[in-house]
Order: C-alpha cells, then sequence, then structure tokens
C-alpha cells in the first residue's frame, strides 16, 4: 500500500453479490444501514451466472426438445431440430435479464456496487484491487459471502476438454459424447440434460451409487431413466488420468481394481465445490475456520470478529442458495440491531433430475433414530388423478412422522414437478404440522398435491385412493 | 430436532424479539405447541430468560 493514499469511510461491506450477498445488502439497506457490495466479477454470484439460473434454463430446454423430437404422448407425433447456438443465446438472454434484476434492486435501495477483488488488510479495512488500481475502505460490519468454486482434480486438470460445470454450460454445440466424472446432483442433472440433446453420456461415480447423498430408493428412478438414453454409469469408480488429442480425451478410470478406459468428446469433473475463503487475508485478522476451510460462526453468522459476519457456502451448512438467502438474510438483520438468528426446522433440497428428487426434514433412517416409533405415509403418481393425465405418473410422495404426535418430521418426493411439491411439506415441517393437520387439509382436485394429503391419509392408515394391506 | 420446541417460525421470532428463550415455555397448544399467547403471557410473568 502506498503511505498516504486515502482510505474512504463506509457502513456495511458485503464481499460478493451471490444470493447470500445481495439478498444481505438488500435487507441490510431496507433497515437503514449503507450498504457497499463488492464483486469480482457480476452480480449474481454463482447461483445466476454459472449454476441454478443456467443450468435449469438448459434443462427446460433439453425437456422440450425431448418432448418435441420423441413425442412421449400417445398419439401425437412430432419432429423437431435443434439448434444449439439459440438455445445458449436464450439461456443468455434469461441470465442477463436476471442479474438485470438484481442489479436495479440494489440501485433501488441504494446499494453502491463496486467492481473488483477484496481482500482484508486490517480487522477492519479491506483493499479492493480493480482492473486499474487499488483502493482501501475502513468499514463499521462486513458480511462475508465469497460462495464456493468448483474442485479441479489434481490428476485431471481443467483444460480445453476437461472441463468444470461452468464450461459445460457454455458449450457452443451440443457434444457428440460426454464423460461426467462425479454423480452428484451437478453431474446428474448436466449428463441428463446433454443426454436428452443426444450427446453419448457416461457418468463415472466414486460411490457405489450416483446421487450419493439421497438414499437409494430416490436414485432409483433417476438411474432407470438415465438407463434409457443409454446412459453408461460406473460406480465405486476411480478416475485416474486422461490423455488428449485435438479431437477427443480419454478417460482412464478403475472400477474396484480393473482398469478401464472411455474416450469422449469433453470430460466434465463434478466431484464437489470449495470455499472461496483462500485469498482473502482472512488470516492476516485471524479469523478463526472450522473445518475444510468453512469459516466458524455461530447461529446469528457472526465470526470470531463480531463485525465480521459470514455466510453461504463459505459457512458450514449444505451448499445451497436458499440456505445462502436466509443467512444473509440473519447476518443483515443482526448488524441492523435486530435479534434474528438461525433459526430453521428444515432446508428442502432439490435434484432437477427427471424425474425431480425433492426432499426436506429427516430421512426415513434419521427419523427413526430420533423417533421411538415413525410411522411412514406413501402415495404413488399412479394412483393420482392429475399425475396420470399429464402422462407423468411415476414418483411417490413419502412421508415420515413420530408415531406418537403425528408430527410430521420429513418428507420425500420424487416425480414430476417435485420441486414445488416439497414447499408445502417445508411449511408443514416449520409450522409443527401433524399428519391429521395435513389430512384435514383440502386439496385441489384434480393437481399433484393431492399426493401429500393422501400419504398423510396413508400414514393415518385411511386412505381413500389406495388399499391398505 | 427431535426434541426441539414446537412454535411456528412466526411464533419463534416474537419469543426472540421479547429476549426470551422458548425452550423455558410451556406451550398449551395441540402436542405442547407454543402459541404467541404462550410467549406473551410468559413475558407478563416477568421471570423470562434473557437470550
Amino acid at each position: 500500500m502506498v503511505v498516504g493514499e486515502l482510505t474512504e469511510e463506509v457502513d456495511v461491506v458485503i464481499i460478493g453479490g451471490g444470493p447470500g450477498g445481495y439478498v444481505a445488502a438488500i435487507r441490510a439497506a431496507q433497515l437503514g444501514r449503507q450498504v457497499t457490495l463488492i464483486d469480482k466479477a457480476e452480480v449474481g454470484g454463482v447461483c445466476l451466472n454459472r449454476g441454478c439460473i443456467p443450468s435449469k434454463a438448459l434443462i427446460s430446454a433439453a425437456d422440450r426438445y425431448e418432448a418435441a423430437h420423441e413425442s412421449l404422448f400417445p398419439g401425437i407425433s412430432t419432429t423437431a431440430s435443434l439448434d444449439f447456438s439459440e438455445v445458449q443465446k436464450w439461456k443468455q438472454s434469461v441470465v442477463d435479464k436476471m442479474t438485470g434484476g438484481v442489479k436495479t434492486l440494489l440501485k433501488g435501495n441504494k446499494v453502491t456496487v463496486i467492481s473488483g477483488e477484496a481482500f482484508f488488510v486490517k480487522p477492519d479495512e479491506i483493499r479492493v484491487m480493480t482492473e486499474v488500481e487499488g483502493h482501501n475502505y475502513h468499514f463499521e460490519d462486513c458480511i462475508i459471502a465469497t460462495g464456493s468454486r468448483p474442485i479441479e482434480l489434481k490428476s485431471i486438470p481443467n483444460s480445453d476438454r476437461v472441463l468444470s460445470s461452468t464450461e459445460a454450460l457454455s458449450l457452443s454445440e451440443v457434444p457428440k459424447s460426454l464423460i461426467v466424472i462425479g454423480g452428484g446432483y451437478i453431474g446428474i442433472e448436466l449428463g441428463q440434460t446433454y443426454a436428452k440433446l443426444g450427446t453419448k453420456v457416461t457418468i463415472v461415480e466414486g460411490t457405489s451409487s450416483i446421487l450419493p447423498t439421497f438414499e437409494a430408493q430416490l436414485s432409483r428412478l433417476v438411474l432407470r431413466n438415465l438407463k434409457k438414453y443409454n446412459v453408461d454409469i460406473f460406480t465405486d469408480a476411480l478416475a485416474q488420468s486422461v490423455k488428449e488429442t485435438k479431437d477427443d480425451v480419454t478417460l482412464t478410470f478403475t472400477v474396484r481394481g480393473e482398469e478401464k478406459t472411455v474416450t469422449a468428446d469433453y470430460v466434465l469433473v463434478t466431484v464437489g465445490r470449495r470455499p472461496n475463503t483462500d485469498e482473502l487475508g482472512l488470516e492476516t485478522i485471524g479469523i478463526q475456520m472450522a473445518e475444510k476451510g468453512l469459516i466458524a460462526v455461530d447461529a446469528q453468522c457472526k465470526t470470531n470478529l463480531d463485525h465480521i459476519y459470514a455466510i453461504g457456502d463459505i459457512v458450514p451448512g449444505p451448499a445451497l442458495a436458499h440456505k445462502a438467502s436466509y443467512e444473509g438474510k440473519v447476518a443483515a438483520e443482526v448488524i441492523a440491531g435486530q435479534h434474528s438468528i438461525v433459526d430453521y426446522r428444515c432446508v428442502p433440497a432439490v435434484v432437477f433430475s427427471d424425474p425431480e428428487i425433492a426432499v426436506v426434514g429427516l430421512t426415513e433412517e434419521e427419523a427413526k433414530q430420533a423417533y421411538k416409533e415413525v410411522v411412514i405415509g406413501r402415495f404413488p403418481y399412479a394412483a393420482n388423478g392429475r399425475a396420470t393425465a399429464l402422462n407423468a405418473d411415476a414418483g411417490y410422495v413419502k412421508l415420515m412422522a413420530d408415531k406418537e404426535s403425528g408430527l410430521l418430521v420429513g418428507a420425500q418426493v420424487i416425480g414430476h414437478e417435485a420441486s414445488n411439491l416439497i414447499a408445502e411439506l417445508g411449511l408443514a415441517i416449520e409450522m409443527s404440522a401433524t399428519l391429521e393437520d395435513i389430512a384435514l387439509t383440502i386439496h385441489a382436485h384434480p393437481t399433484l398435491g393431492e399426493m401429500v394429503m393422501e400419504a398423510s391419509e396413508v400414514a393415518l392408515g385411511l386412505p381413500i385412493h389406495v388399499l391398505v394391506k | 430436532v427431535a426434541h426441539d420446541v414446537l412454535a411456528t417460525p412466526g411464533v419463534r421470532k416474537f419469543a426472540r424479539e421479547q429476549h426470551v428463550d422458548i425452550s423455558q415455555i410451556h406451550g398449551t397448544g395441540a402436542h405442547g405447541k407454543v402459541t404467541k399467547e404462550d410467549v406473551a403471557t410468559f413475558v407478563q410473568g416477568g421471570d423470562h430468560v434473557v437470550v
């Protein structure tokens, strides 16, 4: 730093403009603080620019193409053509619209947005490097929301043919073949999308099943669907190395000791994400870390320095956009003097696979550990009129409740629109609702939502539309 | 989760704003659910726990 350089005084500094950071900025501004938001790239963060939104846009396009190309509907025949560069243009317009919206919201809330890379030089001062210069800011409170980035494999570094999710979302043409290393939700979503667009996809997963963080029962329907698209799946498989040529890339991997090779246009590495906490100068100011590069925080998202908060993918908990946004509001409210804390019973998690998977609360196993007796209600899509009329009757709704009190403690939905159906179940858990509360709520007919009511009745032993064995 | 206090998110927030530890409150709702009234009664009782 140049001696005598000016340091600007600011009130609240937020580092990172993702779903945690920009929400925190807006809430802090709503509550009367003067907010400066710093982001090294563009507001909206990973979610809007390189994650949730572009991936869902491509998934929609792939679904439309599939439906148009290969009619899955009795009595309807179609032919379709695909112009992927137009799809990419449209996807980018979706991203631009959403980030433009965030910019408007920040401006409307009088948040100052600075483009640059920030790091701490003192516990109450950051230096922001823009492309041309550096500038220091002395702040009252700070919220760190720097997010995460894809993990790169040491033995298989990124290249023109070895991609992270970011590049895989922006391919200019549909690859003829693609190898996906890592069968988690990102790998499955992208792998399935390209499979629908006509790519020959191979999935290489290290554990014994795809979507390893979900129960086997849930991944089974997705697995069946992937096979329909001729996706090759290797589990218990360890990626070893790649060999690139001008035109393709060959992956060598081992499956229980046996060596195999697959050649494809591209390899996509989706083995996880790491927190962006390594280039912030956190050690210079003595921020206490938790495990794996995550920042230790209390229930108010406060670090060990009481004017510095951390939220989102850089703190423990599920790395989900909605969890980051929730924490952003908590941190902003705390710095505005409110008594907010992280106080949720559950966070829903959704996989936009085909069929969709959505879970909230405890799994069956967790519920059985937590409660003396657990009652389960499972209702199949095939017994629901709306699902059948949609020609989408694969899947089920499964509820877990404490038998003694009837309290709903967990729910899982797999099937069409599972991502939307899970909202009611999350609310039910937060409201401490019982199976009876849900069963006595009139659900519109014919809708997929009725399955939630019916699954409750199954758990209570009195279902109308399925026979109790 | 198993032994968490039964209360809706709004009631939990109300308790926080009143500076009371909701786990100290006897709930009078179904299955011992703590209601907003329970929180208010507890606060009026004076012996509240500061969070």
